[in-house]
């Protein structure tokens, strides 16, 4: 599991990237700075362009981090060229299932996850370089699941701009009063496995 | 994950008890659920230690605050 299939959108072709597991908070940080840096040259163009900033343009990693202090969290990534294209914050401290099937079950919940701005098409256009990253992080929250017995249930509350993406293979349980009004979504057991099986989304 | 390390645990029966109790509503091994508790443990213990305060709300939306050593 410590592989994750991208797109490398120039060339139309699917890449090996390696999947880390467990990053330490200096490694998230440095991620965060980078990221950051590109992150304002790409805002100013999308400025002048007046076009709209990404929804998460805010997140700051470096806070984030703080959390991995704390066994309840990690953070994987996904490595590819000595550069991080994607990050995703889990809690392994367990949520309780929403889903009628999943009633009082232990849940893992993802609580950020993100591509590399010059992997989003909102910061670069058609300039994005590899695709794939969000689905390779999911599938590595389900297995995260499984290892922690959870039977690869997993939950999340989605930014507006990636309900679409999340609709396609997760459960709506519709918009969460208590969370920001963000729309909570859950994969049910059935789908994780399939996902694991390498199914289609 | 990490390197994994044993420990034997002596509980008593009734500590036992309610831990399969928790196995079995959680459909959880003890292992699982022991992690459980110690990643509550941690986090709420380092929360309260600066300065947070736990409730826990009922179904009438009333909070009671939760004493944790």
């Amino acid at each position: 599991m410590n592989r994750a299939q991208l797109w490398e959108r120039k060339t139309d072709r699917v890449v090996s990237a390696e999947l880390l597991p467990s990053m330490t908070p200096e490694q998230v940080v440095q991620t965060g700075e980078n990221w950051q840096r590109f992150r304002v040259q790409a805002r100013a163009r999308l400025r002048r362009e007046r076009a709209p900033v990404p929804e998460h343009d805010h997140w700051d990693w470096d806070e984030k981090s703080h959390d991995l202090k704390f066994t309840a969290y990690r953070c994987l990534g996904i490595r590819y060229e000595d550069e991080i294209q994607g990050l995703m914050m889990i809690s392994t401290l367990a949520v309780e299932g929403r889903l009628l099937v999943h009633k009082g079950k232990p849940v893992l919940y993802v609580k950020y996850i993100e591509s590399a701005p010059w992997n989003l098409k909102a910061y670069v256009g058609a300039e994005a370089r590899f695709g794939g990253i969000g689905i390779s992080l999911i599938r590595a929250a389900i297995a995260v699941s499984v290892e922690e017995e959870f039977r690869g249930r997993i939950a999340l509350h989605s930014l507006p701009q990636s309900e679409p993406f999340y609709g396609r293979f997760m459960e709506d349980l519709g918009i969460d009063p208590d969370v920001e009004r963000l729309r909570y979504f859950e994969v049910s057991e059935e789908r994780a496995l399939k996902f694991m099986r390498g199914g289609d989304v | 994950m990490a390197d994994k390390k044993t420990m034997t645990v002596n509980l008593s029966d009734a500590e036992m008890r309610a831990l399969e109790e928790i196995c079995e509503q959680k459909d959880l091994s003890k292992t699982a659920v022991v992690r459980q508790a110690l990643r509550l443990y941690q986090l709420v213990n380092a929360k309260i230690a600066g300065g947070a305060k736990l409730f826990i709300e009922d179904e009438k939306k009333e909070k009671a605050e939760l004493m944790v050593i």
